[in-house]
């Protein structure tokens, strides 16, 4: 259904209809409809639908996370007629309090705006009934404008209240969260958002965590944590045992920040909360709750990996930036980090010279780290084609290991190596010949009736065997290992060819193995393996990939 | 206050903005509308565009990279500066870069009349400075290329040219140096016997050991033969 064109005219007002979900749709269909779409829409071919796709996506994940309903989700335009969709002719149903049905009286004063004096008009709507969310949002922006009279009841009303006392008429009116939401983002005074949170506990119960999740993720990081701890605590006292669900999604939000900034005994606490409660969370939250798992290992031993150079403190201060900062700020972080990572080429093999690092630290490390880059590349939008046809990456590959196997091939370690083999071999011949001899003699011995000396040949024939032959496969089997290739050999190489053609590391692996036993004019693709074995070690190669996948994106 | 003609325009902008569902930018807008000054509160081209979206800003940003060079320097450095602060962050990084090039225009002009370094490095460098990352990657792998035994017979007289030519940035233009200072290093520092013969020295090990094997084998010999005369 959604391979042919969407309905773009159902967006921005109905983003549920848009991406077809119907009533009991939740987060998992939303994220499967918008994949589809986004197959169909790749970002550097039209910018601008996927722009408009990623916008409408992110407005229903949100509200889908926090529990809310398709039905319930934000559709209506505020300042088209009321009641009915502007394209589809349908009745919406986002507002829920009984009022919605009147005719805004907004709408009789779009006219007259152009004519009459503001002063008036707000003094006229502040004064009588409001009939509609609208109402409200369009005293609040007259509030902005307008003097303030005294001799109105309206006066000293500022936007903010308006929006409240909307919100309290029409309690999950979209419009008036949306601009809620975004209005707590600006505030810096301490004290305006402390009294508008108190505010919205009272009033906002249902909706609170959701209105309120973004300002509480940046007053973490600027309020010291005990202030950010009280006022928490005032307006959980103020919900009463109000939305148990999302206070537990609230928790699983604020976990990525508080694993830097929290004290030791309140993480414990909400951790065994969340703990607790795991299997009542949704999957996608549970997932969220891992990736906090994994930060708060990284976070222990953070100092290891950021002590090996200063690009790795580079990044370590990155993943902590991106935990706390909005989420542009935060992406603004990550692109700098992988364009810096990008710029090093080969110095990162001098930056990361230990490939014997210890795998489980880097897998977790890389845990976190491509967690985030899958939210940034989400954002900035998949390209997860390659740079290339598949036969050409794979030529480009072979060449590559070629080129290392020749090099390789004329290093003093690989001779040695291939001389040791030899030796073993002949050694093996040797005793073959050897063992082969007292045989004959012992049977000659037998037939010339010299028993003693037949069974003396017979034992050194098994003791040649015995002692000589393991000696010679050990022999062998040591300048075999010596004259495999060294991966230390191929890392220049691998960072040249990933600068050519950006490629994910399961991808990489599959073209590396693929080369095996390839041949190229005379030569053959060999030690593939050892290839392999030592890129699954390597933070340079590793986290060069990355930055060359994330950069293919913009 | 504000005049009348302001306050509708802003009342009308942030209707238009609430009713596309664009209430971030509404919010900013009113940031905007209060930041003004209070005796004259106007809305502001700045404050009027916040609502410009990414894709425009991408396209804008592609047309720019488009025409870099012909493009004249003011209008240039305005347009960019305006993009380096936008809040999609991968437009402002772009473009924070394409400003940082802008700022050297002079440099530019006065490399691309050098001939101590050779055009066609010249041009490439101009190329990998304002071209997206994927597309400037490629340029300079070609031109690391050069420098390789494996792909490009001349690869001496190239790697005397291209290093001399880094040198030379090094020195005579360090902000250009600047843009992409491991890129140069890379060329600089880069030594073709890696992709050479590393057999000196190798031989008289490979002598030694094999005198070795053949010492090893006829003592073995001589041990086999006192043996096999056996203890009878």
């Amino acid at each position: 259904m959604l391979d042919s064109e969407p309905n773009w005219h159902l967006l921005p007002h109905n983003p549920s209809q848009f991406f077809e979900l119907s009533n009991s749709s939740d987060v998992r269909d939303l994220k499967r409809a918008y994949n589809r779409l986004l197959r169909q829409y790749k970002p550097e071919k039209f910018p601008g639908e996927f722009q408009r796709i990623r916008e409408a996506y992110e407005t229903l994940s949100e509200w889908l996370r926090y529990g809310g309903t398709v039905s319930q989700s934000p559709s209506p335009s505020t300042f088209q007629p009321e009641g009915v969709h502007p394209d589809c002719g349908q009745t919406t149903s986002s507002d829920t309090a009984g009022l919605e049905n009147k005719t805004p009286i907004v709408n009789s004063f779009r006219d007259r705006l152009h004519c009459e004096p503001i002063a008036m008009l707000y003094r006229e709507l502040g004064d009588g009934p409001c009939h509609s969310a609208q109402d409200y949002i369009m005293l609040a922006f007259m509030a902005d404008v307008t003097a303030r009279d005294k001799s109105s009841k309206s006066a000293r009303v500022g936007f903010a209240d308006w929006i409240l006392r909307g919100l309290q008429a029409f309690p999950r009116n979209s419009e008036l969260i949306a601009l809620l939401r975004e209005l707590l983002l600006e505030y810096h005074d301490r004290p305006a958002t402390r009294n508008l949170l108190l505010r919205l506990a009272e009033l906002a119960k249902e909706d609170f965590f959701y209105i309120t999740e973004r300002v509480w993720g940046r007053l973490i990081d600027r309020l010291p944590f005990s202030e950010f701890q009280k006022l928490l605590g005032e307006c959980e006292d103020r919900l009463g045992a109000h939305s148990d669900m999302s206070q537990l999604i609230f928790y699983v939000y604020l976990l990525r920040s508080s694993v830097w900034k929290a004290d030791e005994d309140w993480w414990q606490g909400i951790w065994k909360h969340l703990d607790d409660n795991f299997f009542k969370l949704p999957h996608w939250e549970q997932g969220e709750v891992d990736f906090a798992d994994n930060l708060r290992q990284y976070q222990k031993c953070r100092s290891e990996f950021a002590s090996i150079c200063p690009l790795a403190a580079e990044i370590d201060h990155v993943i902590e930036g991106y935990c706390l900062s909005p989420e542009s700020e935060g992406d603004w972080q990550v692109l700098q980090c992988q364009s810096r990572i990008s710029q090093r080429g080969f110095f990162l093999i001098s930056d990361f010279p230990d490939q014997s690092a210890d795998s489980g630290r880097q897998d977790l490390f890389l845990a976190v780290w491509d967690k985030i880059l899958s939210e940034v590349h989400d954002r900035l939008g998949d390209n997860s084609e390659l740079s290339g046809s598949t036969g050409e990456l794979q030529h480009k590959m072979e060449h590559t290991l070629i080129r290392a196997n020749i090099r390789w091939a004329k290093t003093s370690t690989s001779r040695q190596g291939n001389f040791i083999v030899l030796v073993g071999i002949i050694q093996a011949i040797l005793i073959m010949t050897a063992t082969v001899s007292y045989l004959v003699r012992s049977v000659r011995s037998f037939m010339d009736i010299g028993m003693l000396q037949g069974f003396w040949d017979i034992c050194l024939a098994i003791v040649s065997v015995v002692l000589g032959l393991p000696l010679a496969m050990i022999v062998a089997y040591y300048g075999v290992r010596k004259s495999r290739m060294h991966y230390g050999h191929v890392r220049h190489d691998l960072i040249l060819l990933l600068r050519a053609a950006p490629l994910n590391e399961p991808a990489l692996i599959e073209f590396i193995q693929a080369a095996e036993g390839k041949k190229v004019g005379d030569d053959t693709v060999s030690d593939t393996s050892s290839v392999v074995k030592g890129l699954q070690t390597d933070y340079a190669v590793r986290l060069f990939c990355r930055a060359m996948m994330t950069l293919a994106r913009y | 206050m504000s005049n009348s003609g302001t306050a509708r325009d802003y009342i009308l902008r942030m209707m238009e903005l609430c009713d596309n569902r664009q209430h971030e930018e509404a919010v900013k807008l009113r940031k905007a509308f209060f930041a003004a000054d209070d005796k004259a509160r106007t809305l502001t081209d700045e404050s009027l565009h916040l609502a410009v979206s990414r894709p425009e800003l991408l396209s804008e940003l592609a047309e720019i990279c488009e025409n870099f060079w012909q493009l004249p320097k003011n209008k240039l450095s305005t347009q960019l500066a305006r993009l380096a602060s936008s809040k999609y962050p991968e437009v402002a990084i772009k473009a924070a870069r394409l400003l940082k090039v802008a700022e050297n225009h002079t440099e530019f002009s006065r490399l691309a009349a050098d001939s101590a370094i050779h055009p066609a490095f010249r041009n490439a460098i101009k190329q990998i400075v304002v071209l997206p990352a994927s597309q400037a990657n490629a340029i300079k792998e070609l031109q690391f290329s050069h420098l390789r035994p494996l792909n490009n017979d001349a690869y001496v007289s190239a790697n005397h040219a291209i290093k001399s030519a880094v040198d030379r940035l090094r020195k005579s233009y360090p902000a250009i140096f600047s843009l992409e200072p491991e890129w140069f290093n890379e060329l600089f520092y880069y030594q073709p016997n890696w992709d050479l013969d590393l057999q000196e020295g190798n031989m008289a090990l490979g002598c030694a050991v094999l005198a070795l094997v053949v010492f090893a084998l006829g003592a073995f010999s001589a041990i086999i033969s006192a043996i096999s005369d056996g203890p009878l």
